[in-house]
């Protein structure tokens, strides 16, 4: 599904990335872990088109998009989640969600606003509402949605987690789970480890712009674990 | 009492003309955070043009804006294109340079094709008057008040219904977040300029009877509709509109009842009392709290 060969980037002449190779597979769940500053952030937004490449590829279900613009990588079917809680406020909830349908064909947009709105109760009754009074929690909610109206076949997940109430946090779990189950392939960065280690098959650990490690099991978690103390300390 | 009543009737068709004015202003700060130093230079150009048409051709200007309007929402996506795309990232005095610079070559070159004398573009309306309430108005003034009425209706209902409106309040609102839904921020930016330039097109050609061609004009309207921008609160259509009519009024009401001139201060003192006081201008009291 996604594949990154030995990719560098950054901001301006900062480097931030350096040689990242990773591979996504269709339906999978991939964890990218790191402490603060590490370039998941970046990664994302690479991946996305928002931050220029300097060396290496990007191949998404095999074809070359390094460079490409970023809303023909949205067309494409990659759909991005970014860091903080990036609602339009001052739009409902109905019309945030329609703007997350860009890339479908007109007609097609209310079709799928009335299936989000079937696996979102909640922001059916929020529809009129004004995104930016909405809690935290149900502005990340309706976040994920907005994601999910472009009907992606990749979801880049950058620390959905952060700032939710324990409850919330459940509940974005079991969205994230669903997800999983009709085969999205997600990719998610979470500082949270025990959050993406739940979810995912298997992960990265991203330090100072280079993958320290590739696993799916025990190192991994240990790793997560060590990066965890890291943080608190 | 009928004095102050038809001067509010005109303040209102001249606030609301001004309003639409300001309208592709607001547009264009909303989309690029970039205020249009030429905007009043390039309504200049509009009704300039028009009266080189009328001169030239004789056509009643009634049909103008068929022509001026498209070719001014041409002349804003070269603008956008050739000028503005290019600096978008750099400094922001930038712009302002680029913009004022163009406003100043704009009024020079008027000045040095037209003179420094007063023109007027009459159309077959401006001898005809309407009387309300037992005063006489100009119908051509009364078409161009129908024109920006209509256009800012038809503007607002596109803002709020159509999935155009909605990427542009998206760009407007959180850029990030418009770019990963797959919005191209450039092509709203450009739309935004051509469509905010083409109302100038759109409007221009009936003002005969509302706004006098001098080649100064220019700058002096680029500081009115942002006094306008300003007060209406930089962030809404809605509150340029009800910006645009209010500074209307209290110009022509002041002009009619203040001694000499001193009514044209009139929305430099609202300006100054908005700033002071209501930072937010017109939008902020208009938004429900939350
Ligand atoms: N817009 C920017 N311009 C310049 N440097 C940046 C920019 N954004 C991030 N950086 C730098 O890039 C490096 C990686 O940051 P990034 O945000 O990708 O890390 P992260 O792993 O997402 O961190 P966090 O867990 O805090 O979100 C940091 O050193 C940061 O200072
Ligand atoms: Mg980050």
């Amino acid at each position: 599904m996604l594949e990154l060969r030995a990719l560098g980037a950054g901001y301006g002449k900062v480097p931030v990335l350096f040689d990242v190779s990773l591979r996504v597979e269709r339906g999978e769940a991939v964890a990218l872990l790191g402490s603060n500053n590490a370039g998941k952030t970046t990664l994302l937004r690479a991946i996305s088109g928002l931050v220029r490449t300097t060396s290496g590829a990007i191949l998404l279900d095999g074809a070359d998009i390094t460079g490409f613009a970023y809303e023909r990588i949205v067309r494409l079917g990659v759909a991005h989640i970014p860091e903080g809680r990036h609602v339009f406020p001052e739009m409902t909830v109905e019309d945030n969600l329609l703007v997350g349908a860009t890339r479908l064909a007109g007609g097609d947009r209310r079709r799928r606003l009335r299936e989000i709105f079937e696996q979102f109760p909640l922001l059916e009754q929020l529809r009129r509402r004004a995104a930016g009074s909405l809690s935290g929690g149900q502005q990340q909610t309706m976040v994920i949605a907005r994601a999910l109206m472009s009907r992606p076949a990749l979801l880049l997940a950058d620390e959905p987690s952060v700032g939710l109430s324990p409850v919330a946090i459940d509940a974005l779990f079991d969205v994230f789970a669903a997800l999983r189950r009709d085969g999205t392939t997600i990719v998610l960065a979470e500082q949270n480890a025990a959050f993406s280690l739940d979810l995912c098959d298997r992960g990265y650990v991203l330090q100072r712009g280079r993958i320290t490690l590739a696993d799916d099991g025990a190192q991994l978690r240990s790793a997560a674990g060590a990066l965890h103390e890291a943080y608190l300390a | 009492m009928t004095l102050v009543l038809s001067g509010l009737v005109q303040g209102i068709v001249l606030g609301t003309v001004l309003a639409l004015l300001t309208s592709g202003m607001t547009l264009i700060y909303r989309t690029s955070r970039i205020v249009n130093f030429a905007h009043g230079s390039l309504l200049a150009l509009a009704m300039y043009a028009t009266y080189d048409l009328h001169q030239r051709f004789g056509l009643d200007a009634l049909w103008f804006p068929l022509v001026v309007a498209p070719s001014m929402f041409l002349l804003g996506l070269a603008l956008y294109w050739g000028c503005i795309r290019p600096i978008r990232s750099a400094h922001h005095l930038a712009a302002i340079q680029l913009l004022l610079g163009l406003s100043i070559a704009i009024d020079a070159l008027l000045l040095m094709r037209y003179g420094a004398d007063l023109h007027t573009v009459d159309n077959a309306f401006s001898a005809r008057f309407v009387t309300v309430l037992g005063t006489g108005y100009s119908l051509a003034n009364l078409v161009a008040f129908g024109v920006a009425v209509t256009a800012l209706t038809a503007l607002a209902f596109a803002l709020r219904f159509t999935a155009w409106g909605r990427r542009l309040r998206a760009v407007a609102q959180d850029e990030l977040a418009a770019k990963l839904c797959g919005v191209s921020v450039l092509n709203v930016e450009a739309i935004t300029w051509a469509l905010g330039i083409a109302l100038l097109g759109a409007i221009a050609p009936l003002l005969g009877g509302i706004i006098t061609l001098t080649p100064d004009m220019g700058l002096r309207y680029t500081v009115l509709a942002l006094v306008i921008l300003i007060v209406g609160g930089t962030d809404s259509l809605v509150g340029t509109i009800v910006a645009g009519i209010l500074i209307g009024v209290v110009q022509t009401l002041g002009l009619l009842l203040l001694p000499g001139s001193y009514g044209s201060l009139l929305p430099y003192v609202l300006l100054v009392v908005v700033l002071v006081f209501r930072p937010g201008g017109v939008s902020a009291l208009l938004r429900r709290p939350a």
